[in-house]
């Protein structure tokens, strides 16, 4: 049960972020849940890399780490400079790619 | 010694014209200099050439260019005595037309772009004469053609100038399309050759398609009536090219253009270009069938037609011009109508004799056209003005300029004293013609005759009109107040020499005609191109083209110098064949308002413009289906909010939906 | 209230079709010898990531490195105050 229970906990948290993503309004939310996102997949990585006993899943789960850290920096950038241009966060108002 | 540096002689006009472009400016005399040493190296190869070839020497160079499916062209260079012959002359009549030049652009501001043009323009000439595949012959040409466009529209300020570069442009490019498909149709007819094995045609090693020596070749193999259309083809290009009706009206309106354009491209290099085309492939003109008139392959026959009429058509119209340039274009063009003349009627007479005919009366033409035409820049230069009837009583200031034009005019009525043999060129070259046009008319008999007709009555307008014009311009009384002054030594001096070469270069004509006759045969091309018997026409035929020239003499003596009859009493401007002839038969009418305007906007335009309007739009503006659309559209277009997070939303699902189809169909992820 | 529903249940499916995937593949797996735990006392020093990073995937590293130089001045540039 130890690997099986290990992937269910990283499908729980994926579902939640995916629902976070498409139902929250905050834009910080929304990068919250993408964090998320990353680090369910990092549990999975880290899970059968010790299940196959090969260190190439936490290597690769290293790797995420750091590209997830970057994104959310990136992320977290352009939320400073939109809030600068709207002065809201509220996503739902930005919208002009609508017809 | 001189053969190895074949190449040099378009390479250093082109160098020439580069330099001139981009540092004329800066150069001494504004960037003259650079084009005269280059052509006159030009000229000091190819008179190297032609002492090392003659008398039966050939330069054939080639390097393979790029090959597609089965065929490998080249870029080669091919000097044979047509081609040496051309070479001389026009590198020699470029040169001094350059060095005349210097004088009468000397207040332009923008005499370099001049410069640089015209080298370009001899570079590309020089390599129509001296490529030796249809192909490069083809590539130069439309050079030749853009930088005649260029120089036409030189001072493009001017809208008339403008619009005459634009006309010369499209209309020999009319004539441009049909030489290509004449040399697509002649490809396909030389591969078709080429990969049927029942003929043992294989093209020799060190040889490409596409060379003139590969088409002589095959010539025998091609089939007869496809021959026929590839040389009416080519000739087609001739036709846009050298001015032959109906594609003549460029050439009296490419008189926009500085004089030395006039003289360099429109009287002695670039409208030759075509009679060149037609003397390069003789030997395909020569075996085309004579389905027409017995004895007369079909082809020579449509070309001798076409510049037998032009020749006569033209003169008519040099008759009533007033613009002294408009005269010398017209006259232009009739000559240009008595070589296409001379390779018809004397190709079906005599062979190969045809080719040198015609060529010999092209480069006598070259010399006495060009001095025609920059004493005319001379007389403009002077007075201010080309309408020749502000002009009048010039002899005595510019005696220079007025002798080397009558010494032309000479050479262009072909006046000379016939059984002893002395005259000017335009004597021997002209008159030749015109007994081969008799010799041509005794052959065939019937229609035969009416090329002498054509040849003999063009050549009565001829000297009637230059010599018109020559005592107009000069003597008489003054007819309005103009300064004029001879001009200057650098301007004067090219026209002596030229007058020189149109009194002398006549007596050349037996080493010529020897000489350019064996041409075909130096090419190695086994084509039986056979020589005509020597035929002598009886004395009063030979007498008659001096006659004619006398009495064309005469006859402008008596009306414009002895003004015994005065013209404006005896046809009015209102006389219609007065009206025709100087309108220049509504051809610029026909050609620009009827074919142009109207034809093209009202017609065509318009009646495309309705069927857009009515018709189709008709069929989708406020009818059912397009409402319903636009009802639907309405509603699906609420799909679209703008609001990223249900895209993602939508995605998702998809994705979700693509892994039950994939554990559905596959059975497991 | 709608659009919460409607996100919920796209949420509920996506997680349902995993949790069959994960499902599915175990009950393979599962079939298996039963997945014996390597102790830690086992492995000298613990798994190599060592060798993962320096040796095996030292071109990814490096890259990643460059990515988060990347992504350092991107979102300094994108967040800075306008002049």
């Amino acid at each position: 049960m130890g690997l099986y229970s290990y992937l269910l906990i990283s499908i729980i948290i994926f579902t939640i972020g995916v629902y976070g993503i498409i139902t929250q309004r905050s834009g910080i939310k929304i990068l919250m849940c993408i964090e998320l996102l990353l680090n369910s997949a990092n549990l999975n990585l880290v899970a059968f890399s010790s299940y196959n006993d090969d260190a190439t899943g936490q290597v690769f789960a290293l790797f995420s780490i750091a590209i997830a850290a970057a994104e959310a920096a990136i992320g977290f950038a352009i939320l400073v400079a939109l809030f600068r241009l709207r002065d809201t966060i509220n996503l739902d108002n930005i919208n002009i790619l609508r017809w | 010694m001189f053969k190895d540096y074949a190449a040099l002689i378009v390479l250093l006009p082109v160098i020439a014209f580069v330099l001139t472009l981009f540092l004329g400016k800066k150069l001494y005399s504004g960037g003259a200099l650079l084009p005269i040493a280059a052509i006159a190296g030009s000229f000091i190869i190819s008179l190297g050439i032609f002492f090392e070839i003659y008398p039966d020497g050939i330069v054939q160079q080639s390097i393979p260019w790029f090959s597609s499916g089965i065929s490998q062209m080249n870029m080669g260079i091919l000097i044979d005595p047509l081609a040496i012959v051309m070479l001389l002359m026009v590198s020699f009549v470029s040169l001094l037309i350059h060095i005349y030049a210097v004088g009468y652009m000397s207040h332009d501001p923008a005499k370099s772009r001049y410069f640089a043009e015209t080298s370009l323009f001899t570079a590309a000439m020089l390599s129509v004469i001296l490529s030796d595949n249809i192909l490069q012959f083809f590539i130069s040409w439309e050079i030749v053609g853009v930088c005649s466009f260029l120089l036409i529209g030189f001072w493009y300020h001017k809208p008339s100038a403008a619009a005459a570069a634009k006309k010369a442009f499209l209309v020999t490019r009319i004539g441009d399309v049909l030489f290509l498909a004449g040399i697509v149709m002649l490809y396909v007819n030389l591969v078709k050759i080429i990969n049927d094995p029942a003929n043992a045609f294989e093209i020799g090693s060190g040889n490409f398609i596409l060379q003139f020596k590969t088409m002589f070749e095959a010539i025998p193999l091609i089939d007869k009536t496809q021959l026929t259309y590839i040389t009416l083809l080519f000739f087609g290009g001739a036709v846009g090219k050298s001015g032959q009706f109906p594609l003549h009206g460029w050439l009296p309106d490419a008189m926009e253009g500085p004089t030395t354009v006039s003289a360099l491209i429109h009287a002695a290099t670039m409208v030759t270009a075509g009679v060149y085309l037609v003397a390069r492939t003789f030997p395909m003109f020569f075996n085309t069938p004579a389905t027409i008139m017995t004895g007369v392959p079909d082809s020579l026959l449509i070309v001798a037609i076409f510049g037998g009429f032009t020749a006569l058509f033209a003169a008519t119209m040099g008759l009533v011009m007033n613009d002294i340039k408009r005269v010398l274009a017209y006259s232009t063009v009739s000559q240009l109508g008595y070589m296409m003349l001379a390779l018809g009627t004397a190709g079906a007479v005599a062979g190969t004799q045809a080719v040198s005919c015609s060529i010999f009366h092209l480069i006598s033409h070259a010399f006495f056209k060009a001095l025609l035409f920059l004493c005319a820049g001379s007389v403009i230069h002077a007075v201010g003005t080309n309408d020749i009837r502000e002009m009048g009583g010039l002899f005595n200031k510019m005696k220079i300029t007025a002798t080397t034009m009558f010494i032309g005019a000479l050479a262009l009525a072909g006046i000379g004293i016939p059984f002893i043999d002395i005259g000017t060129a335009g004597f021997f070259s002209k008159d030749l013609i015109i007994e081969k046009s008799f010799e041509f008319g005794e052959k065939t008999g019937g229609w035969g005759w009416i090329f002498y007709g054509f040849a003999i009555l063009a050549a009565l307008l001829t000297s009637i009109y230059i010599f018109r014009l020559w005592f107009m311009v000069f003597t008489g009384k003054p007819r309005s107040e103009r300064h004029s002054h001879e001009s200057p030594g650098v301007m004067t001096v090219p026209l002596m020499i030229l007058a020189v070469f149109a009194l002398l270069f006549g007596f050349l004509h037996t080493g010529f005609f020897g000489y350019v006759e064996t041409n075909f045969e130096l090419m190695g091309v086994e084509i039986a191109v056979h020589e005509g018997e020597v035929v002598h026409p009886p004395i009063i035929i030979v007498l008659l083209p001096v006659i004619v020239g006398v009495l064309g003499f005469l006859v402008s003596y008596v009306i414009y110098y002895k003004r015994m009859l005065d013209m404006s009493k005896i046809i009015s401007s209102e006389n219609p064949l007065y009206k025709l002839l100087y309108n220049r038969y509504y051809e610029p009418k026909i050609g620009a308002d009827l074919i142009g305007v109207k034809l093209t906007h009202d017609v065509v335009a318009q009646s495309g413009e309705f069927i857009d309007r009515k018709i189709i739009d008709g069929l989708v503006i406020d009818t059912i289906i397009s409402n319903t659309i636009f009802k639907i559209s309405e509603i699906i277009r609420k799909l679209q909010t703008g609001v990223v997070q249900n895209y993602a939303s939508i995605t998702i699902l998809g994705v979700a939906l693509l892994l039950v189809l994939l554990k559905l169909k596959l059975g497991g992820i | 209230m709608i659009n919460k529903v409607f996100n919920l249940l796209i949420a509920l499916l996506l997680f349902a079709v995993l949790f069959i995937a994960i499902d599915d593949s175990y009950t393979d797996l599962a079939k298996k010898e039963e997945i014996n735990y390597i102790s830690i006392a086992q492995i000298a020093g613990g798994p190599d990531i060592r060798g993962g990073i320096f040796s095996d995937f030292i071109f990814s590293f490096e890259l990643l490195s460059l990515l988060l130089l990347a992504a350092l001045i991107g979102a300094l540039y994108i967040a800075k105050k306008e002049a």
